[in-house]
């Protein structure tokens, strides 16, 4: 990658992220000063911050890892606008796919930018139009219909990115054999959830699957059971064929 | 002084506002700098245009359970802190889980309860702000460092880098979808789950030879499985 662009891109990064952050403090602090209303005490808001801190960085660091490689630089951008999993990583997958960029590469990396910043546009854009219409669209959004849709949004996303991964594409190459790799944390993880049942501890769940279909990724791979054809050698070889 | 009038008043929609532009600049500035970068890689703009495109149309419906957290929130957080926390950094899921955790951490029953002590109501601003910054902070220090191993990684053995990030896609997309998957009883689930999958790879194929089509893929196939979904959920 060119190092001049990486270095000004990590920059512009870091400090837009110090400013958002100060910001996002700045919002409890300067109400507390302008209103003079302060928690009860440092120790209790502590107390309560840490248990939902136990909760909630399993899921962040699993989230920090697995998608950094896929986002790059864009991990920033991501992470500052939130919605990551629901919205942002599914928009960067999507449009990689679209453009048969790889993750990780300069093109890549610069596909997910431009996923990353539209959707969070359009996001805010909607969100601005929603909490404006939001005596008139209550009852739309209150339907049962709507409720019942929306309920099942999550798993649709899912099933629409877990299925379509299953495939052999691969970005810039086809991967043989890819679906083979979830065939070992399948198994272990319904037998380590039949006597342990695993409810309530996703977060953990999360970062030992990532982990395991790593390692078993790996030794596919090292094995030669999954194989990267690069698409362009497949599209020569066509060529080749017609000629 | 109630709660409420704090967080309806205008300070708190004055910060809240700001802060959102504020963050809402560096997407302004990232999709610049993309397409400008995007260009000097050799990469069309009737490429990135494509990418741009899908990107908006797909993220239209996910915002919809955002739009449903931000009314669920507003009787008890006021209307501009829930904008903000759902526009910026949080996550519709995140949102409601969090405050509702916090509330219930300071002692109170829920987070709808009518009357929050205005202390504690600045104490649950505190902690659901503070909560989901561990992945910016993470970034702040470590990103780069971490963007540079799989740089190197990738420099390596440049086929492994996609095996990697797959098999981890793979992994934690599946344990998210495994409740799903697993509880055989709940038919909507299942029907939205599998009728999703189905309908992303039939659209992929088709949009081999339908030009135009593949940019809606999965936001196509995300809606054929809420319908799915909804279609059942009415037969059982």
């Amino acid at each position: 990658m060119d190092e001049k662009y990486y270095k000004s891109i990590h920059r512009i990064g870091r400090i837009g992220l110090i400013i958002g952050i100060a910001f996002m403090l700045g919002i409890p602090a300067v109400t507390c000063t302008v209103f003079n209303v302060w928690p009860k005490s440092v120790a209790e808001v502590m107390t309560v911050g840490a248990g939902l801190l136990a909760v909630f960085i399993p899921t962040a660091t699993a989230e920090v890892f697995a998608y950094t490689p896929v986002l790059g630089s864009s991990a920033y951008i991501t992470f500052l606008t939130g919605n990551v999993s629901n919205l942002k990583l599914p928009v960067v997958i999507n449009a990689q796919t679209l453009t048969d960029t790889t993750q990780g590469t300069d093109e890549g990396d610069t596909i997910a930018a431009i996923g990353v910043a539209v959707s969070s546009i359009v996001t805010t854009l909607i969100i601005v139009a929603g909490v404006i219409l939001m005596v008139p669209l209550k009852p739309v959004l209150t339907s049962p219909a709507v409720q019942t849709a929306t309920t099942y949004l999550l798993p649709s996303l899912f099933g629409g990115i877990f299925l379509s991964y299953m495939s052999e594409d691969c970005g810039e190459y086809i991967a043989k054999n890819k679906p083979l790799t979830i065939v070992i944390p399948t198994l272990l993880v319904f037998a380590v959830n039949a006597f342990y049942p695993l409810s309530g501890k996703e977060g953990f769940a999360v970062i030992a699957c990532m982990a395991l279909n790593v390692v078993c990724a790996y030794a596919l791979y090292k094995a030669g059971i999954i194989k990267m054809i690069p698409k362009a050698s497949l599209k020569k070889d066509a060529a080749k064929a017609a000629k | 002084m109630s709660h409420l009038n704090i967080a309806n008043s205008t300070v708190m929609a004055l910060l809240c506002g700001f802060t959102i532009l504020v963050v809402l600049l560096q997407p302004v500035l990232f999709l610049i700098l993309g397409i400008r970068r995007g260009r000097e890689l050799g990469m069309t703009d009737e490429e990135m245009r494509e990418a741009a495109v899908s990107s908006a149309v797909f993220s239209i419906f996910p915002s919809l359970p955002i739009i449903i957290s931000y009314l669920i929130l507003v009787p008890s957080l006021g209307r501009y802190f829930p904008w903000l926390r759902l526009s910026v950094v949080g996550s519709a899921s995140y949102e409601t889980m969090a405050a509702n955790m916090a509330a219930e951490a300071f002692g109170l029953e829920s987070i709808s309860v009518p009357n929050i002590p205005t202390d504690i109501f600045i104490g649950i601003v505190f902690v659901v702000t503070v909560c989901i910054l561990g992945g910016n902070i993470f970034n702040i220090f470590f990103l780069k460092t971490y963007d540079r191993k799989v740089q190197v990684l990738k420099g390596k053995n440049a086929a492994l880098v996609p095996v990697i990030t797959t098999a981890m896609f793979l992994g934690m997309y599946g344990t998210m979808a495994s409740p799903y998957l697993t509880n055989v009883s709940n038919y909507p689930a299942l029907a939205a789950i599998f009728g999703a999958g189905i309908s992303a790879l039939i659209i992929g194929r088709i949009s081999k030879t339908v030009k135009g089509l593949k940019e809606f893929s999965l936001a196509l196939s995300m809606v054929i499985g809420m319908l799915l979904s909804c279609v059942v959920n009415q037969m059982i």
